[in-house]
């Protein structure tokens, strides 16, 4: 047998062999290498425990460990709020269900919501009316050389190539919230547009959507680096219900500076990234909107980001 | 009952932080994230029973530092190289391309569990039934895991 592994030989140092290594152990401590490994451990561990004291620590620990708790309960509550709040919306959508027919004909009840204008060969949900008209888009203009016939491109090459100009940008911004806060110490802040961060400050990004949607959430560095925050796995947009989503991990920002902006694109259907990432490349680094194709939404928070 | 924090602390921190230290590489990070480990034992100390700490401490240490190698993504300096590279020296048949995908997709994509049982598999040496044991799965189920990530790994490399 070769020489033991440092964690089982710490388990030894400690006496908590567990039944599934005893063997292991045994057949380890015959070996003279481990001994002195053993030995060293020990006095490892000595010199360990005289640096850090577990009375400071200790204390420490118990804080920390205090606003956990804390913060974990009014999660607990707020996620009890939500419950009773969809039960609230079910009765009353159940109620209406029973009032409405009995209201008598040309009553109060409003006026059937006109359709939506025709989908791209996707088949993506209509953009909503209102929306659609304040759209200027001059690629829709007859002879234009980067008309774009269909409103939802039906893969990203055809995607990017339609108009990646800045014409047809909408923000609905009310659909898809971008939150970001930072950690300081015990406490945690919301950031907003224009707020300082500092190399290695921790943020936390979190979603708030009305709809069901596909997003993707990135940042750019003022040197013009991206970092794609989510989907962290996937190479397309990510679907997410409506409702809040925290991101599954902290970032700690790096030493960059110059400042780093957040943002959150959205559109009714999933698309893939790669040449998404590559047409970004080579806009600005400062660019403060993203030129998308209609049917896609943004947002962003500019951060300026300094030495400490 | 209730967690003696302070005998914990005392008797088991040097083994945590050695631990911390051997995945992240990084004595201040190694600090801090042995304090969390003991922050979470405290908060989640319901959850203790019938296993000796230290098997306990070292899994939730090697977790946290899994954690924090994948937040250390953002930084220019990727720490997971080391890492990688000690799987990459366990695992030589695969080699370390292999290694850097394996990883890459712990750190990603995985399930926290998967992430601890390949950790534990390919950089501790442990034995599919002392993960197993580590972990409270059963060893079939670590090696479906396993075999589930390589398969998923080859199918990536496949692609690419």
């Amino acid at each position: 047998m070769s020489t033991a592994p440092d964690w089982l030989l710490e388990r030894i140092l400690l006496g908590e062999v567990p039944h599934h290594l005893q063997a292991r152990a045994e057949q380890a401590m015959e070996i003279p290498a481990n001994q002195e490994r053993l030995k060293e451990l020990e006095a490892l561990h000595r010199s360990d425990r005289t640096a850090h004291p577990a009375g400071e620590a200790v204390g420490e620990i118990r804080r920390v460990a205090d606003g956990v708790r804390r913060a974990d309960s009014v999660r607990r509550r707020l996620a009890r709020r939500r419950v009773w709040g969809a039960g609230i919306s079910l009765a009353t959508l159940g109620l209406c269900l029973v009032v409405l027919p009995i209201l008598p004909p040309g009553g109060h009840a409003p006026p059937p919501s006109p359709s939506p204008p025709p989908t791209g060969n996707l088949g993506a949900p209509a953009v909503p009316a209102s929306h659609a008209s304040s759209v200027s888009d001059p690629s829709q203009t007859p002879g234009n050389a980067r008309e774009s016939p269909r409103t939802v491109p039906s893969a990203p090459t055809d995607l990017v190539a339609a108009d990646l100009s800045t014409r047809g940008i909408r923000r609905k911004g009310e659909e898809v919230k971008l939150q970001i806060h930072i950690q300081e110490g015990m406490r945690v802040r919301r950031l907003t547009d224009g707020d300082s961060v500092h190399p290695g400050d921790r943020l936390q990004l979190s979603i708030r959507a009305e709809r069901r949607v596909y997003v993707w959430i990135f940042s750019r560095d003022a040197s013009g680096e991206i970092f794609v925050h989510l989907p962290e796995s996937t190479h397309r947009f990510l679907a997410l219900d409506s409702g809040f989503h925290a991101l599954p991990h902290a970032w700690e920002l790096d030493g960059s500076t110059g400042f780093e902006r957040f943002w959150v694109v959205w559109a009714d259907l999933s698309f893939p990234l790669g040449e998404w990432k590559e047409r970004l490349r080579r806009l600005p680094s400062d660019a403060d909107r993203l030129p998308l194709p209609p049917n896609f939404s943004q947002a962003t928070l500019r951060l300026p980001k300094g030495p400490r | 009952m209730a967690v003696d924090i302070e005998e914990l602390y005392r008797k088991y921190s040097p083994m945590v932080r050695r631990r911390c230290l051997q995945l992240v590489r990084d004595e201040s990070m190694a600090d801090d994230l042995t304090q969390e480990v003991f922050v979470n034992c405290l908060v989640y100390q319901e959850r203790i029973r019938g296993e000796y700490p230290s098997s306990l401490l070292f899994r939730i240490a090697t977790n946290q530092c899994i954690n924090a190698l994948r937040s250390l993504r953002r930084h220019p300096v990727d720490r997971s190289e080391e890492v990688l590279l000690a799987i990459a020296r366990t695992d030589e048949e695969h080699g370390a391309y292999e290694a850097r995908t394996v990883l890459d997709r712990i750190f990603r994509n995985e399930r926290e569990s998967t992430r601890v049982i390949a950790v534990m598999y390919h950089l501790d040496g442990m034995t599919l039934k002392e993960v197993a044991a580590e972990t409270g799965l059963s060893i079939s189920g670590v090696r479906k895991r396993l075999l589930a990530l390589r398969a998923r790994v080859q199918g990536m490399k496949e692609i690419e």
